[in-house]
Formats: structure tokens, sequence, C-alpha cells
């Protein structure tokens, strides 16, 4: 019982991690009015769509 | 904190040196007009611009609006004169006008790696002392001689030298002292030299005129009579007059710099590249073979393996899952949603690497600048404007750039237009529903690929003819078009390219198909009454079942064609993903025929784009009216599109 508790809680919580992950990475996407398509590394020039030239 | 601006004339590697000075991966094209807004950069604790890529400082295109506004107002404390040494007389006409703003000026000869080749040689000593400013020469594709620019731009901040402003002939002269010495000059705004207002009073420069306030009647009066006078003079009018000067002036300092030795030319690629009729074949061919080192040899090797991959893991959590006794609903989320669906995607990242890495090949090297020589041509005779190619070329990569790209079409009409038609050419987004159709109903027949941007072009055709039709002002425009020389693509600009442009992908596959897989399998096991339900069921078959007959004619009237099409407009490859999780990719055959599945790519290539391209077209546009025009439109025109295509498929077979 004890591990299927454990098993259930674990698969839940490797969902809930990769949604949350998705989510948080969408919201600072649509901060920086970026496409989704555009990396939002430190040192790349890229910030979004505001320009349209530094999008890929 | 002080302030250097990057400029020089369109694709002579402004932008490249940009990343190279401040360390960042801005895009850089082996074509004109990849830079439509400045950007902005730390080199050694000073803020660094780049400008776009101009051809002269009179306002005529958006760009030019833009440098100038922002070196006249913003002066900068260095000018960094950005020349392709290659074409060193035309790069000088705008280090002239430079010259007249009274900011320090250094002169950046780049390509210098070419001048041999080129049977170029630069006295650089000699063409320093002629401009009155520092020269250093560099290459900013191979990294050479930057430590040493880097030297003089701290020289050159210290010194706060100006150049040597260029003199005209005599007769000029004589007017620009004239006016110089009148009292009203003293009213120019901050910043701006009195010779250079002189020159734009002669040339009755708008943009100036409309910054100053209304002169004496007699100072008025003395202004006309200089352009008459001039007029007469030259014969031409005192705008084509300055001109002709300044280039007068560059071809003197060129002609006393540099030596030219003759080359022998051999083949000329550009005969087929750009002729009338070879070009679109040979684009074709080009295109096939792009396609079948992608899709045909890596993504046959590659997508096999990789869906046995993700079979075999989801296999391993159903199992695992069984065997710890996990709730159903949890596994199933985990294994026939996310890792089905995110898998799905990912599958194709292999082959859209090589894609990518193609495609960037392509544009460094010089070739899909001839795409946009021969569209050029093309466009015009649609009644676009010959800049409408820049949207299309950034198309084939994503549409929201492209339609953002779009704001330097000064027409309104022609500008909307773009809008419109550019989301029909194919985005990247869109490659693995076309990989996925191609590699399980046509495997071995890479013709059909090209043909997805040919029916693209197709549909560009139409609508600019359609539009034409209705637009009874037709207004067209100049716009010049300088086909860069062919080079050795840089690795590190392609590199950047695919490597941006991969990630951007696994990116998305993390994000929005991951959200949607999971809300897709949910809708797919669950009926309205919360029960666990077969798919056929389920509140996602319920719903695709209200628009599924809209397809019927198109061949794909079933409920799990119509709710990935649904979930596209969030992200076209969800397109991939719903369909895994639905169907599962390996059960396409039993849903799709060849027929069915060429008139579903057809959809899916012309109708309205993403949500995020459709908001870029929004902002675009700037009505809702508009934009539910233009959304009808392409899905409308999508429908035909994809009628037509099934109904020749079947005739054919």
């Amino acid at each position: 019982m004890f591990i299927k508790i454990v098993a259930n809680l674990v698969v839940a919580s490797i969902i809930l991690a990769l949604l949350a992950f998705a989510f948080s990475l969408m919201v600072k996407q649509s901060k920086e009015e970026s496409c989704a398509s555009c990396s939002s590394k430190k040192r790349s020039a890229c910030k979004g769509c505001q320009f349209a030239d530094k999008c890929h | 904190m002080q302030t250097l601006a990057l400029i020089g004339n369109p694709n002579c590697g402004k932008t490249t040196l940009f990343n190279l000075l401040t360390g960042t991966s801005a895009y850089v094209g082996n074509w004109p007009g990849v830079t439509v807004e400045k950007k902005e950069g730390m080199t050694n604790g000073h803020r660094i611009l780049d400008l776009p890529g101009i051809y002269s400082l009179s306002p005529y295109s958006p760009e030019e609006k833009l440098s100038r506004r922002y070196i006249l107002d913003e002066q900068p404390d260095l000018i960094i004169d950005v020349i392709d040494a290659t074409n060193l007389e035309r790069s000088l006409y705008l280090t002239n006008q430079l010259a007249e703003l009274g900011r320090p000026l250094l002169l950046v000869l780049n390509m210098e790696d070419l001048l041999e080749k080129e049977g170029i040689t630069i006295d650089a000593k000699l063409l320093s002392q002629m401009a009155g400013a520092p020269v250093v020469q560099i290459s900013a594709s191979k990294g050479t001689g930057i430590a040493e620019l880097q030297e003089q731009i701290e020289k050159c901040l210290s010194e706060k030298k100006l150049p040597l402003c260029p003199l005209f002939s005599n007769f000029v002269e004589r007017y620009i002292s004239e006016i110089i010495g009148d009292d009203y000059l003293h009213q120019i705004p901050k910043g701006r030299q009195m010779r250079w207002a002189a020159i734009k009073l002669l040339e009755a420069d708008e943009l100036f005129l409309s910054s100053m306030p209304a002169p004496p009647p007699a100072f008025q009066a003395y202004i006309e009579r200089a352009r008459k006078e001039l007029e007469t003079h030259f014969g031409d009018d005192p705008e084509a007059i300055i001109i002709d000067q300044r280039y007068k002036v560059a071809e003197h300092i060129a002609k006393d710099c540099q030596i030219k030795k003759k080359t022998k030319k051999g083949f000329d690629f550009d005969s087929i590249a750009t002729h009338r009729i070879a070009a679109i074949p040979l684009f074709l061919a080009i295109m096939a073979g792009v396609f079948y080192l992608s899709i045909g040899l890596v993504g046959g090797y590659t997508t096999p393996l990789l869906e046995e991959l993700f079979a075999f893991l989801g296999e391993q959590v159903h199992q695992g899952a069984d065997r710890f006794g996990v709730l159903p609903l949890l596994s199933g989320i985990l294994a026939d949603g996310i890792i089905a669906g995110v898998g799905s995607v990912l599958t194709f990242v292999p082959q859209l690497f090589v894609l990518f890495l193609l495609l960037s090949l392509l544009e460094d090297c010089g070739y899909m600048a001839r795409i946009a020589f021969i569209m050029d041509r093309m466009m015009r005779t649609l009644g676009l404007s010959g800049k409408s190619i820049i949207p299309l070329v950034i198309g084939t990569g994503c549409s929201v750039p492209a339609i953002m790209s779009s704001r330097t079409i000064e027409h309104q009409k022609q500008r909307e237009l773009t809008v419109i038609v550019t989301p029909f050419i194919p985005c990247g987004a869109k490659m693995p529903v076309f990989a996925l159709m191609l590699t399980y109903f046509f495997p071995g027949k890479w013709f059909i690929a090209p043909m997805i941007y040919l029916l693209g072009i197709v549909a560009v055709v139409v609508t600019g003819l359609l539009a034409r039709v209705l637009d009874r002002h037709k207004e067209t425009n100049a716009f010049i078009l300088e086909l860069p020389r062919y080079q050795i693509p840089s690795p590190r600009n392609t590199w950047l390219q695919t490597r941006e442009r991969t990630l951007g992908f696994i990116q998305k596959a993390g994000t929005i198909i991951l959200l949607s897989s999971v809300i897709i399998y949910l809708l797919s096991s669950y009926s309205f009454t919360l029960q666990a339900v077969d798919a056929d069921q389920s509140m996602l078959a319920m719903l695709g079942r209200i628009i599924a007959p809209l397809f019927a004619p198109l061949g794909f009237g079933f409920w799990q064609a119509s709710v990935a099409l649904l979930t596209g407009i969030a992200a076209k490859e969800s397109i991939v993903s719903t369909l895994s999780v639905t169907i599962g990719t390996a059960n396409l055959g039993t849903f799709f025929t060849a027929d069915s599945a060429i008139s579903y790519m057809t959809f899916i290539l012309l109708s309205s784009p993403c949500i995020a391209a459709i908001s870029a077209m929004f902002k675009e546009l700037g009505s809702k009216r508009k934009l539910l025009y233009a959304v009808l439109w392409q899905t409308g025109f999508a429908y035909v599109a994809a009628l037509l295509v099934r109904l020749i498929v079947l005739l054919a077979v």
C-alpha cells in the first residue's frame, strides 16, 4: 500500500513538475513578447519579437 | 558611458561585427535588409548600437529615417562607419554624408580577406588622410583586426577628432558659404552642423525644413534663387546635383586610394541562378535536394529509431506503473499524453536540424538573396512592394518575425497584402506535419516536398493578382535589391542560426506541445460526465465531430484530423502531437489515404497561421476587421486549394 502511494505521488510530482516548467517558460516567453520560437539564453541578443530581426 | 554607433551599407557585415564586439548572437544574414531596427549591446564598457544598413542619409526609406534620426538626435560619441572594402567607392558616398554630421568618425574596412581574391589593394593610410578619419582594416567573418579596432575605438573616444568634410565644386561651395554666413542658420537644432544645414536647405530636405522656423522672406528668396542658378548651371535639380557632387568626391578618393587588377571572369553561376526561366527549376531542384538530405536521408534513419525509442519509453512507463499500482489516469497522462505527444514532435529534431543547417548554408552563401531577386520581379508584377520578398524569405523560418519585418514597406496596401500572404510560405513549425505525411504516404517521393514551397508561392501569386484587380490605386515604389557576393558560409553564423532554430523547436516541444498533449489526452480519455471512456466517446471526439463534416469534401472528415487542426492554432507542431495522441502515428494509414494526406498538407500550409502569427498580423494590420478578413481569406483559400489538389490527385491516380 505504502509503495503504491509513493509511486502515485512520484508520478504525479513528475507530471506537475513538467507542467509547471512548461507553464513558467511560456509565461517568461509571453513577458518577452516572444513568438515561442526564440530561445531566452542570457547571452542571446534575442529578446523576443519586439524587433523582427532579433527573432529566429 | 560613451555611445558607439555602427553604420554602413546593407550587407557590409555590421551585425557580424556587432556580434564579435558584444559577444551576442544577433541574426546575421548574407542579404540586405536583415536589420530593420537598431540593436543595442555593450563592448568594453561602452554602449554600442547596430543601425540598419543604408546607402545614404537621405530619408527615403524607414531604415534611412531611423539611422539619420538616431545619429542627429542621439549624438553618438563615435560613429563607426563599416565599409565593404570590395565596394569602396559606393561605401564612401555614405562616409561623405557621415563626415558632414560633425561627430568623430572611424572608418572600418571590412572584408579585407576578400581584397586579394578580387585583385584590389587599398592604401589605408592615404584613405585616412583624405577622409580625415582613422582607418582600420578587419575581417568580421574571420575575426581578424578586432584588437586593433578596439584600440582605435578607445583612441578616437579620447581624442574626439572630427573628420574632414568633403568639398564640392566651387560653384556649389559658393552658395554653401553664403548660406552658412546668414543669421538664420543660428536657429538650427542643437547638434546640427552649419554646413550640413546649408546643404539641406539647398536640397529643400523636407524633414530638415519641418524642424526649422520659417525663414525670413529675403533669405527664402536667396535660397530659391540659389536653387534656380544651380539648376541652370548643372541642368538638374539641386538634390540630384548634391548627390552627384558627393559621388564625385567618393569617386576621387576611391580612385586615389585603391588599385584594381582586372581579374579573369570564369563561369558565372548567377547566369542560371537569376535567369528568368532557369531560376525557378534550379530553386526547386535545390529545395528537392535539401528535403532529400534532411527528411529523406537523415529523417529516414532517425525518425523510425526515435519513434521506437519513445514507444519503448512509454511501454516501460506503463509496465512500471502497473507493477507499482499507479493510477491509470496518471500513467496515461505521462505515457500516452506527454511521452507520446512530445516524443512524436521530438522525433523530427535530427531531420529539422539538418533542414535548418542546409537553409542557413543557402542563406549565408548568398543563394537565398538570388531567390529574393527572382521573386522581386514577380512581386512587382503582382503589385506588391519589392520589399515584400524580405518577409517571404524570413517566413521560411517563422511567420512572426516575417510578418513584423513587413513594416519597412512604405505603402499601406502593399504592407497589408504582404502581411496576409506571408503565412502562405511554409514555416519551420509546419515541417514536422509535412515530414510525417511524406514519410508515411509518399516514401521516396521527395519531389513532393519542394512542391509545398511552389504551392505557397502560387498562393502568394493568386492573392496578389486578385488584390491587383481589386485595387484601383496600383501603388508602385522603388526598391534596390543588391545581390551579395557568393561566399563560403561562416561556420559561426551557420552554427548560431541552426542551433537557435533547433533549440527554439525543442523549447516549443517542452512548453506548448507538452501542455496541449496533456489537455488532448484528458479530453480524449474522458466523457462530459467525467467517466473514463474510449477515445471515440470522449469529449474531444464530440467536439471534433461538430466541425469534422466541414472537412469531409477534403477527405479528412474524421474528428481526430479536425481536432488536430484546432490545436494547430496554438502551434502548428501540435498537429503532429495531437494525431499521435488520438490516432497514433503508426495508425495514420487507417484514417488517411494518399489524396487526403496531400489535401490535409495543403490545408495546413495555406490556412490561417498559429496564434502568435495571428497576433503579429493584428499588430501590423492594426484593425480587427482587417484581421478577420485576412484570416477568412487564408482559411477559405486553403479550403478551395485543398479541394482542388485532392481532385487533381484523384483524377491523376
